[in-house]
């Protein structure tokens, strides 16, 4: 064990200090998606309407909303809706996007124009503004904004996977399979794939951010997460009005979104160093 | 009731407001400060500057139908009455009006020498061209069905209106004072409604100055109003902050001296600062949850009652309104109208609503949707609670939140369980007949009750005040035991101003402001 990982990727991830700082914020992340309900101290959704819109204290730990519910309980519950939103949409876009970007990169010619036109397309309109028009159209819940903000992630993913994919289509190792004779789904899944993944790794798992970040935003907007449910986001939109009254209430959502997005973002930048050491700093 | 002058006597209906006026008085909180009623001499001079956060959409005065439009037709045009704080109509344009004995038939006297802003004398054909206007449905004006059952207008010469109707319809100075019912030039008229959006031509006691949409609405004094001596500031201007907390910064700053609306939760901060006034205003205006009668759950009269009983309003009020309400118990009427009643109140009884679902074939609860817009931002709050509220007695509630474009073409008048909410009107047969009838324009229950039908409109041909009382109890009755909506409270009006702002007036229909009476006392910033 220790000799595999030494030299490894993960011993460069870890011992490059953001990298390092990356992980162990997502380490908490995760735990809290994984853990959040079972540590929450009361049900997210109880009304305690003795103790509305108090501030922090020693029974509710970051003060309570304007229905008197606990905010530590719903910061704690609503990472999992928060974050999972990010990864979902973020491994749907990137599967997708994987997918569009090799057959366009390997196919080339007439076909390559069309996809990569279209993504252009697509590219011309900012990410929140294309998932709002999908909202729009499929009316707002979680599950469509999942949709919209992989839809609207998917243009960027299959550009980056086109390129890795041109680049290694001329290698000598496509040529000689060519050469055997295999046939195209063999050089696709088992000669490019593989050289494809790690630069798309890199670039999602900094998506995820965005996409964490995206989702936020449409919930606060209402056309994410719908209340009572604890989303981030929507925490925050509705803890506007109460902003004066108890600014606890938009500190601590604002904060989790924040952590989450720079977590994934410094894991992202040390990964990326960490599969590829040639990229310099 | 031939004469209906109200300026010469003291109606009943002054009584009765009077009255109100006097017990609102008494009840003053440390919240509620009116504006010195009883302040020096007005001031002539200054301008004042009002936030709001509503868009205008449009300068037509037949087209207005937001807060800010209201206002601003109000200051650049009149119409033949305007309807006072207290319901109470007064001459405008017209000077005085009388009806025939049966109130079927209106006569209306025009104040001579009205100018408008562009020059031209105000005559009663253009009365009769504006009024028709407001009436064609092509104007598609929020009036048309609210200025009353009018068969027919003529001018009898340059400054007589005569408003035949059809049948007796004894409130007709009241829906005159619809805020679209402006006067307008019939020369104007004659060019396009159009032409309306493009500049001024009213005589309202504000002229136009400069208005930049989604932005800013400037308008200066008419040295020509007809009202001697008003209106006493410079100028006035409309300012759109799209956005609550700069709102009420831009008032704490100085920058703005009025704010037309405050939201309930920064209502206690702002009237605690010094220097700003916080001021609330009793009315109808109410959420109300549609509950479609034609589909299910909310067919059988006992699930519509069990969702009634398993409310605790006061403490909706408490946690939906921040106080700033009274509990209702689902009359559309509130206790300013004029024939109100109080009855049958539905008790707070969880373990009664759950009999009520199970009898409905419901034992094991029921599951529902309900929509809310996102503006006001009240809609969802009231529906997060009463899912709260409602989940002890079985009725799990999935809250779905929608933006109000989506909500107003997808979901109003169509969806089975959702938030609505409404203003209050001036008067009973109004929230009727836009809102419960079966041929009403805005009907959104399938209640078609033809027994109501019958009563409303009967009540609105009966000139005699005692049976329309009873008319008006019974159609409340009707609407409170079958339970087309439920009215879970009656919102507060909340607006506040800097303390130099005087004589500013809260309307409890929030469609007048007379900024041509509010002045400023020493201390306004002085402002070009």
């Amino acid at each position: 064990m220790t000799d595999r990982f030494r030299g490894s990727w993960l011993e460069r991830l870890l011992t490059n200090p953001l990298g390092l700082a990356g992980t162990v914020i997502l380490l908490v992340a995760a735990a809290q998606v994984a853990l959040g309900p079972a540590l929450a101290p009361y049900d997210p959704l109880e009304f305690h309407p003795r103790n509305r819109l108090e501030g922090p204290s020693l029974a509710f730990w970051f003060g309570t909303d304007q229905f008197g519910r606990d905010v530590f309980s719903r910061v704690m519950v609503g990472a999992r809706s928060t974050i999972l939103f990010g990864v979902v949409a973020t491994v749907l876009s990137t599967a997708a996007g994987s997918l569009v970007g090799i057959v366009s990169g390997y196919v080339g010619g007439r076909i390559d124009d069309v996809i990569m036109r279209a993504t252009d397309s697509f590219m011309a309109i900012p990410n929140l503004l294309l998932a709002m028009l999908i909202i729009t159209v499929l009316g707002p819940s979680t599950t469509n904004a999942v949709l919209a903000v992989a839809v609207s992630f998917t243009p960027s993913m299959a550009r980056i996977a086109r390129s890795v994919t041109l680049s290694v289509r001329t290698r000598d190792f496509v040529h000689a399979a060519v050469a055997r004779g295999e046939g195209a789904a063999y050089i696709v899944l088992r000669e490019i794939l593989p050289n494809v993944v790690a630069p798309v790794v890199i670039e999602s798992s900094i998506r995820i951010a965005f996409a964490i970040m995206i989702g936020a935003t449409l919930s606060f907007l209402g056309l994410g997460a719908q209340p009572p449910a604890s989303d981030w986001g929507l925490m925050v939109s509705e803890a506007r009005s109460f902003m004066f009254r108890n600014p606890w209430l938009v500190v601590w959502p604002s904060l989790a979104i924040g952590s989450v997005a720079i977590g994934f973002n410094l894991f992202g930048d040390g990964l990326r160093d960490a599969l590829n050491p040639r990229v310099g700093r | 009731m031939s004469s209906r002058r109200t300026k010469d006597r003291l109606t009943r209906r002054d009584v009765l407001y009077g009255g109100t006026a006097l017990i609102g008085a008494a009840a003053t909180s440390r919240l509620w400060r009116p504006g010195p009623a009883f302040a020096a001499e007005p001031r002539p001079g200054g301008t004042v500057r009002i936030s709001v956060t509503q868009q205008m959409t449009t300068l037509i005065p037949f087209k207005q139908g937001n807060n800010p439009e209201y206002m601003t037709g109000e200051m650049m045009y009149s119409g033949l009455v305007r309807v006072g704080p207290d319901m109470v109509p007064r001459p405008d344009v017209a000077e005085s009006w009388s009806a025939n004995e049966d109130a079927s038939e209106f006569v209306f006297k025009l104040r001579k020498g009205v100018r408008y802003h562009h020059g031209p004398e105000v005559t009663a054909a253009d009365a009769v061209a504006s009024l028709k206007a407001v009436l064609d449905p092509e104007t598609a004006s929020p009036g048309r069905k609210n200025v009353g059952p009018i068969k027919d207008i003529v001018a009898d010469d340059d400054y007589t209106v005569r408003i035949t109707l059809d049948g007796s319809f004894a409130d007709l100075p009241v829906t005159m004072g619809h805020p679209s019912a402006k006067i307008v030039p019939a020369a104007i008229l004659d060019k396009g409604l159009d032409t309306l959006a493009q500049g001024d031509y009213g005589c309202g006691p504000f002229k136009l100055v400069d208005y930049a949409p989604a932005r800013t609405l400037k308008v200066s004094r008419y040295d020509g109003y007809h009202v001697p001596g008003q209106p006493y500031l410079d100028g006035v201007e409309q300012i759109l902050f799209p956005d609550l907390a700069a709102e009420s910064a831009a008032l704490l700053n100085r920058e703005t001296d009025v704010m037309l609306a405050v939201n309930n939760a920064d209502f206690e901060r702002l009237s605690n600062t010094g220097g700003v006034v916080g001021r609330r205003q009793r009315t109808g205006r109410f959420l109300n949850l549609v509950l479609r009668m034609d589909t299910k759950p909310f067919d059988d009269i006992r699930v519509r009652q069990a969702m009634a009983m398993c409310l605790d309003r006061q403490g909706l009020v408490d946690l939906v309104l921040e106080g700033f309400g009274r509990p209702a118990y689902d009359n559309p009427i509130s206790p300013e109208y004029r024939y109100y009643i109080d009855h049958n109140r539905p008790s707070y009884d969880v373990e009664g609503a759950k009999r009520l679902l199970a009898e409905a074939g419901y034992p094991n609860g029921v599951k529902v949707e309900l929509t809310c817009s996102t503006r006001p931002p009240l809609r969802a709050q009231l529906g997060v609670a009463l899912k709260e509220m409602a989940r002890a007695a079985g009725f799990d509630i999935d809250v779905k939140t929608v933006p109000h474009d989506y909500y107003i073409a997808n979901v109003w008048k169509k969806g089975g369980f959702y938030v609505g909410s409404w203003n209050m009107r001036p008067m009973e047969d109004q929230m009727f007949t836009l809102l419960l009838t079966s041929d009403a324009p805005w009907a959104d229950t399938a209640w078609n009750n033809a027994t109501f039908d019958e009563i409303v409109y009967k009540a609105r041909r009966t000139t005699d005040d005692d049976e329309r009382r009873e008319l008006y109890a019974e159609a409340q009755r009707m609407c409170i035991d079958e339970k087309p909506y439920i009215v879970p409270f009656y919102q507060d009006v909340l607006t506040a101003h800097r303390d130099y702002v005087m004589d500013y007036t809260m309307h409890p229909l929030q469609v007048s402001y007379y900024m041509d009476r509010t002045w400023l006392a020493e201390g306004a910033p002085q402002r070009g």
